[in-house]
């Protein structure tokens, strides 16, 4: 019993806190947080509008393949349609990717600005939990980008058609 | 009277790594370290492409400077890379020992290296935007005066 409370006493004098000077890094990391997620922000509406630019030259390639009679052939234009609908698909995805580590990223700021200000041990909880999926997002993402570069690597993107191969 | 102390008290107390904070930030640091890693082997390869480039450029007749300027810009950006994954893996580590020994001193600076992670890619992001805006500048002006580059 008394080895119960000796132990939960020490628990007790080991507790970490935020000490003022953390506070003050704390304030910083928040100012450059909301910085940075904005840019995220912008750079997502930038990536949305490019792959919708890229859907719509797609879609005007097929309607002057149309207008022309079929004239230049299908095999001319059908791989620019193509080419265009992936750079618009992979600028889509790339555009909503950002969404995410954005999102946790502004809500850690304005979370971790509240817990400072007013002592509050909730925004503060939150603030961290936010914090962890942004680390979480940029590494998953971080993951995914090394499987492709690995898989391009391999050759599994590379166009298997014949006379494509340079040599 | 005594519960109003306490609320009081409650209210002007400091914030303290709770058992929840202290999973989460677990996690995090774990994380960053693999992000870390992650960003020590990019670079590595970023400055070995720049290397490579630069070594073309002794080798190669057709336009040796350009590739020696982009061997160059490689080999920067791959020395800038590195800092942001230094900050990362200070942090991963200061986290770790700060929470696994109860250590204020190293959560203090697993906090100091977060910050200056955020205040690197602040800065960053603002020489991105320079560059981006200086970009657009020098097209508007070669637009305007008919000029190729």
């Amino acid at each position: 019993m008394s080895d119960n409370l000796d132990v939960d006493f020490k628990s007790e004098q080991k507790e970490i806190t935020v000490s003022p000077v953390a506070k003050k890094r704390f304030a910083a990391i928040s100012g450059f947080g909301i910085f940075v997620a904005i840019y995220g922000f912008l750079i997502t509406v930038f990536m949305l509008i490019l792959a919708f630019k890229f859907y719509g030259m797609a879609s005007d390639m097929e309607k002057m393949y149309r207008g022309f009679g079929g004239a230049p052939s299908s095999d001319f234009v059908n791989p620019i349609v193509s080419m265009y609908n992936t750079m618009g698909t992979i600028m889509l995805i790339i555009g909503l990717l950002c969404i995410l580590p954005g999102v946790f990223l502004i809500r850690y700021a304005t979370n971790i600005r509240n817990a400072i200000q007013n002592n509050d041990q909730y925004d503060f909880e939150d603030a961290i939990k936010y914090l962890r999926n942004a680390f979480i997002s940029v590494a998953v993402y971080a993951a995914l980008m090394l499987i492709l570069i690995a898989l391009s690597y391999l050759g599994v993107f590379t166009p298997d058609r014949p006379g494509m191969t340079p040599f | 009277m005594d519960s109003l102390d306490q609320n009081l008290n409650l209210s002007k107390k400091e914030l303290v790594v709770t058992q929840e904070a202290r999973y989460n930030f677990g996690i995090a640091g774990k994380w960053a370290k693999f992000l870390a890693i992650v960003g020590f082997i990019s670079s590595g390869f970023v400055v070995l492409a720049g290397l490579i480039m630069m070594g073309t450029a002794v080798s190669v007749s057709f336009a040796p400077a350009q590739f020696f300027l982009m061997g160059l810009v490689y080999l920067v950006m791959g020395g800038i890379l590195i800092i942001p994954a230094l900050y990362l893996l200070r942090y991963a580590n200061a986290i770790a020992q700060g929470l696994q020994s109860d250590n204020q001193t190293e959560f203090d600076s697993a906090i100091q290296n977060l910050k200056s992670l955020f205040k690197f890619a602040g800065i960053y992001t603002i020489v991105l935007i320079g560059i981006y805006i200086l970009v657009i500048l020098i097209a508007f002006v070669a637009a305007a005066s008919g000029s190729r580059f």
